[in-house]
């Protein structure tokens, strides 16, 4: 049963905890094999059959607080850290009657693209145990895939591309709305201008459903905008036939996978030949984004990840007789992982006196001129299309060897897109492998219902969907 | 990059692997930044938000606090309602 199937069936309190009691020991038994999970929500399903989500089963990217239940980031530091208040989007999820199945693997704090950087569990590709499952939403990702056919939806979170990148890698729909659209309070910040909640779903549908349920402006974030917008209503009365599209031609030569490219070129065929009017255009600063992005990004964390100090909350030693320096370091020393120290150093350097003119605000400038530039594109289009990521999910083998900034490299897809904000929806396309590839629909700032209303109707009329 | 400086502002206790390690792979993200200098920016503006954002006020109503109980429930570093920290003073 998917999830309309789910919202339309007529069911009573005994079968819905039923149903949920099913899913989550699918869960539990895939989990021994997969490791998308960190924790497992224990409480019973409740009475959830005059809800409106009637006890949806919903699993939550571990950095997204959930009161009462264990959220670690992904980190050590915070591995036995019990919040005591839900994430605006796990209590509207909550408030609508979703069961939350428990919290999802990722790399710690969002540092990573193959969720490898994960304290905890390493999660596999659900398509090949031995490939990566993407990162850093990577356990939201397989768990997405694998309970395909059950209603079910993941919330993730990305920075720079956290849920295009596992979406892609496992072959499941993904939006990444525009930043501000969905809630950050309660979110465990990576970089606060550019972290984007989002969803992973079996459906472009279900991606609209669950976004009309947790969209809007929340009084605890004032980043938030209104979107006043029905996500389905856009999605059913939505007329392809006037869009104008554009491939980005630059990323369609950074693809790196032959296979990607031949899919990118079905579908891209399958549009022409539905009468769409698809034109290329090229992007002229996609090195230098995805250089901004990282001085942003790592300078952003570098002053959020200074609240993990042993105080509070979070891993603590024994305070008595300690300096300060002596006790923070030691803590932070001890707990943090070595890709979390890596950004810590890099972004504290960008802000530094003497470089911070060179990096930091250098690369808020060509932030700057990197969202003119899309926007300038989007004045003459509806929608970009690009590949999501340039390669199939790799072997673990072979990310193994990779240097940090060959790893960062690989983000050359979809960190732009995130750097400006802009609203972003992965479709899974066949290639002739049991790999899935990835198209991105891009589409301008609070468009998100057009981009999504365009994967649906890919997903209902093009028959290369993974 | 002086990464002993670095690391000690930033809180950080590195080992010489680390240290080693992490000066390499610095260099080599800091070249990856180079291309930023290739960018003509003199016309842009810093900006910090992606997307236009006012000011959003919120309605100043009170709210009940967050319980006692709850506040200290994740430290054991505490005593008589404060938080026990490290010495700040020599």
């Amino acid at each position: 049963m998917n999830l309309r199937e789910w919202l339309e069936e007529e069911l009573t309190n005994k079968e819905i905890k039923e149903n949920i009691s099913y899913i989550i020991e699918k869960a539990k038994t895939l989990d021994k094999d997969y490791n998308f999970m960190i924790t497992f929500n224990e409480e019973d399903p409740k009475d959830y059959q005059e809800t409106k989500l009637k006890g949806l089963v919903v699993s939550v990217k571990d950095c997204f607080t959930t009161k009462n239940m264990r959220t670690t980031a992904g980190s050590r530091i915070l591995e036995d850290y019990i919040p005591p208040f839900d994430a605006t989007i796990v209590k509207r999820l909550k408030d609508a009657g979703a069961h939350i199945l428990g919290k999802t693997a990722m790399d710690e704090f969002g540092f990573g693209s193959f969720s490898t950087n994960c304290a905890f569990n390493i999660p596999k590709n659900a398509n090949d145990v031995t490939r990566v499952a993407g990162g850093s939403s990577g356990g939201a990702g397989v768990i997405t895939r694998l309970l395909k056919g059950e209603p079910h939806v993941a919330i993730a979170e990305s920075t720079g591309g956290s849920i295009s990148n596992p979406a892609a890698f496992n072959g499941v729909f993904s939006i990444t709305p525009t930043y501000g659209l969905l809630s950050r309070y309660g979110l465990i910040d990576y970089a606060n201008t550019l972290d984007k909640p989002g969803v992973m779903a079996s459906s472009a549908y279900d991606l609209a459903f669950i976004l009309n349920t947790i969209k809007g402006r929340d009084e605890r974030d004032p980043t938030t905008h209104d979107y006043p917008l029905d996500f389905l209503k856009v999605l059913s009365s939505f007329d392809p036939s006037n869009s104008k599209i554009a491939i980005i031609k630059d990323y369609e030569e950074r693809i790196i996978d032959k296979e990607i490219k031949n899919s990118l070129k079905k579908v891209i065929d399958f549009l022409v030949n539905e009468g769409l009017e698809v034109e290329e255009i090229s992007l002229s600063l996609t090195d230098a984004a995805l250089a901004s992005y990282y001085v942003i990004a790592t300078a952003e964390a570098s002053t959020n990840l200074a609240k993990y100090c042993g105080m509070r909350y979070g891993k603590e030693g024994d305070v008595k007789g300690k300096h300060f320096d002596e006790y923070f370091s030691e803590i932070r020393s001890k707990y943090f992982g070595e890709e979390v120290k890596r950004r810590i150093i890099l972004g504290s350097f960008v802000r530094m006196a003497g470089y911070r003119d060179a990096y930091y605000i250098k690369a808020l400038k060509v932030r700057s001129k990197v969202i003119k530039e899309f926007k300038q594109h989007l004045l003459n289009y509806d929608f970009l299309l690009a590949p999501t990521m340039p390669i199939l999910p790799p072997k673990f083998e072979d990310v193994e060897n990779l240097r940090p900034h060959e790893v960062y490299a690989l983000d050359v897809l979809t960190v732009p897109v995130n750097l400006a904000g802009l609203p972003h929806v992965n479709v899974p396309l066949k290639t002739t492998l049991s790999l899935p590839a990835g198209l991105h629909i891009i589409s301008d700032h609070f468009k998100d219902a057009n981009a999504l209303a365009m994967a649906y109707w890919i997903e209902q009329n093009y028959k290369g969907i993974f | 990059m002086d990464i002993e400086k670095v690391a000690k502002m930033s809180r950080l206790w590195l080992s010489s692997e680390e240290k080693k390690t992490f000066d390499k792979d610095l260099d080599e993200i800091l070249k990856m930044f180079e291309v930023l200098n290739s960018i003509d920016v003199s016309d842009e503006k810093i900006i910090i938000h992606p997307t236009p954002l006012s000011n959003v006020m919120r309605k100043d109503k009170p709210e009940k606090s967050m319980s006692m109980e709850h506040t200290f429930k994740n430290t054991k570093n505490k005593e008589e309602g404060y938080f026990k920290g490290p010495k700040t003073l020599e």
